[in-house]
């Protein structure tokens, strides 16, 4: 007896694809990853160590005093757990401990990035391990512990982040055949891309500095704490800021739509990463955009079949 | 194991030469799914290795049964629906939302996902996004706090403008800033008082908004964003809040500027 055909909501989720088809999505997305636990390495000790503005004690006295005890109590982190286990000791709040979470975050990056193909040369739980989930699993998880952990100080990379490990951690590293988990992932990944492509400029749209033309220009006007000052070049002229205000603002939903066409992926991608470029340089927020240009690897173009 | 392989070969469900292309792969395999009058036999149940489903029985083309299909979708459909609700609530949440948030803070927090009301409309030319700098004194005697002849001392970011380090102490204090401005001074005290707690020699601490190529003369006159004593009994530190005298155009009564 014939299976009936897959109606199109299970062909979009779950028709099996290969692990291939998340390759780039993996790689880069490691690579933030790893990038974002070098980035926070060197003041660890100013902010987490004993005594420091967030170390644990400090921060649980705070949520006391805000009254936010309750919502503090699902912000799970290992770091939270040892620090509280080790209370009293020098282990408690220690910044050789932070570090070494760090460490470990940086090494877990780099092994979900080259899971698959040592997968592929290997035999046995070696080969089970990394083939599977567990590698990106881990890192999520670490990454999530670590996320937890600075809350305060954490902005708008790290939701975006987690949110994208997360999917990518349902699927395998390495199948010898198709899998409807890597579809699964791959999908989630676009819709989620989508979704903040869509929501970022709507909430642009609530500031009055996307509609009078000088948002790309409030981006980079507190310039003592840019990367880039653009006080007195070219980017002053009026042209150049509001074109550059309206092309934020269209940008993302833009090159979601050019992305999904055969013949405009290559130019959606372009309009994507000048996107993200040009908030990496006008803004400090340079994880969040080198995220968000690795996920729109994620946004397949429309086949023939799904048309 | 071996037969498997050589089967899964001769669809090109994996082979070689599709390695660097997964999406046409994938395209590729895609109308195997969907049997036509003229293809009676479905090539990928006789082509593909089906794996094992989570529920324990076989897959159908390497699709997951349909019992993990449904609760997958039903996953899948409340975390991106618990997603917008958190994103889109971001400037100021219905009440409908925030009892959403509230039901699915569990999941929202212990996974990270949530969007905590956090910038991600990049800019909005507020005085939260001005940049802060904490400045610290010492308080010569008979000299009242808001005095302007008082020498501050500003303790700068570390590390490069733009980069982690400094976008790290930036977020610090333009929360101080958001507290103070909601007249939570003591949560503002709360996250400010470690910075200064062990330089016996500071007796005054203020967050200072600096002017940017966007901001007005007004908003730049109150530039103090919170301004406080440091009073030490011992080992413990405290910081009052003091009202800093800001310049207006209104006219005040006697103690006005």
């Amino acid at each position: 007896m014939k299976p009936e055909p897959p109606n199109p909501w299970t062909r979009f989720w779950f028709t099996p694809a290969p692990v291939e088809a998340l390759a780039w999505v993996r790689g880069g997305l490691c690579i933030v990853t790893a990038l974002y636990f070098v980035s926070v390495f060197s003041d660890v000790a100013f902010w987490y160590a004993q005594d420091a503005p967030a170390s644990t004690t400090n921060l649980s006295e705070f949520f006391r005093t805000a009254e936010l005890t309750s919502d503090a109590r699902w912000m799970v982190s290992p770091l939270y757990w040892f620090d509280a286990l080790t209370r009293g000791s020098s282990w408690s709040e220690s910044v050789a401990v932070y570090r070494a979470y760090l460490v470990i975050g940086i090494i877990l990056s780099v092994v979900a990035a080259i899971a698959g193909p040592i997968s592929k040369r290997s035999n046995g739980w070696v080969a089970w391990c990394l083939g599977g989930s567990l590698p990106t699993l881990l890192l999520w998880i670490w990454f999530v512990g670590w996320a937890n952990r600075v809350v305060l100080l954490a902005g708008i990379c790290e939701p975006i982040l987690s949110v994208s490990l997360a999917a990518l951690a349902i699927a395998p590293a390495m199948s010898a055949t198709p899998s409807w988990r890597v579809t699964l992932a791959k999908r989630l990944l676009e819709i989620q891309t989508t979704l903040f492509a869509f929501v970022t400029t709507a909430l642009m749209l609530f500031g009055n500095v996307w509609w009078n033309g000088t948002g790309a220009y409030a981006l980079a006007a507190p310039e003592e704490d840019r990367f880039l000052s653009v006080a007195g070049t070219f980017f002053e002229n009026p042209v150049i800021y509001e074109g550059t205000t309206a092309f934020l603002l269209i940008g993302l939903p833009l090159a979601v739509w050019l992305v999904r066409r055969e013949s405009l992926r290559a130019l959606g991608l372009g309009v994507w990463w000048v996107w993200c470029a040009t908030v990496a340089l006008l803004s400090a927020e340079m994880i969040y955009a080198a995220t968000l240009g690795v996920l729109i690897l994620s946004v397949e173009k429309r086949s023939h079949t799904s048309e | 194991m071996a037969k498997r392989k050589k089967q899964k070969k001769s669809s090109g469900g994996g082979s070689r030469d599709s390695v660097g292309n997964g999406e046409n792969l994938r395209s590729k395999t895609t109308p195997r799914m969907e049997p036509t009058p003229a293809e009676p036999k479905n090539p990928v149940t006789t082509t593909a290795v089906p794996e094992p489903s989570v529920s324990g029985t076989p897959d159908q083309g390497g699709l997951p049964s349909v019992a993990v299909q449904a609760l997958v979708s039903v996953l899948v459909v409340a975390h991106l629906v618990i997603l917008l609700v958190s994103y889109t609530s971001i400037i100021e949440p219905s009440s409908t939302q925030a009892s959403l948030i509230e039901k699915a803070a569990p999941y929202l927090r212990m996974t990270h996902f949530s969007a905590d009301g956090r910038p991600f409309y990049l800019a909005h030319g507020n005085s939260d996004e001005q940049p802060h700098r904490l400045q610290v004194a010492t308080l010569p005697k008979g000299v009242a706090a808001t005095d302007s002849s008082i020498e501050w001392t500003t303790i700068e970011p570390a590390g490069t403008a733009g980069l982690a380090e400094s976008d790290r102490y930036a977020r610090w204090m333009a929360l101080a800033d958001t507290l103070a401005a909601s007249e939570q001074s003591s949560l503002a005290a709360a996250i400010l008082g470690p910075m200064v707690k062990t330089d016996a020699s500071i007796d005054l601490i203020r967050v200072l908004r600096l002017p940017t190529m966007l901001t007005t003369v007004e908003d730049d006159a109150n530039a103090v964003a919170y301004l406080a004593r440091v009073v030490r009994d011992g080992d413990a530190t405290r910081l009052v809040s003091v009202q800093s005298r800001r310049l207006t155009t209104s006219v005040r009564g006697e103690d006005g500027p």
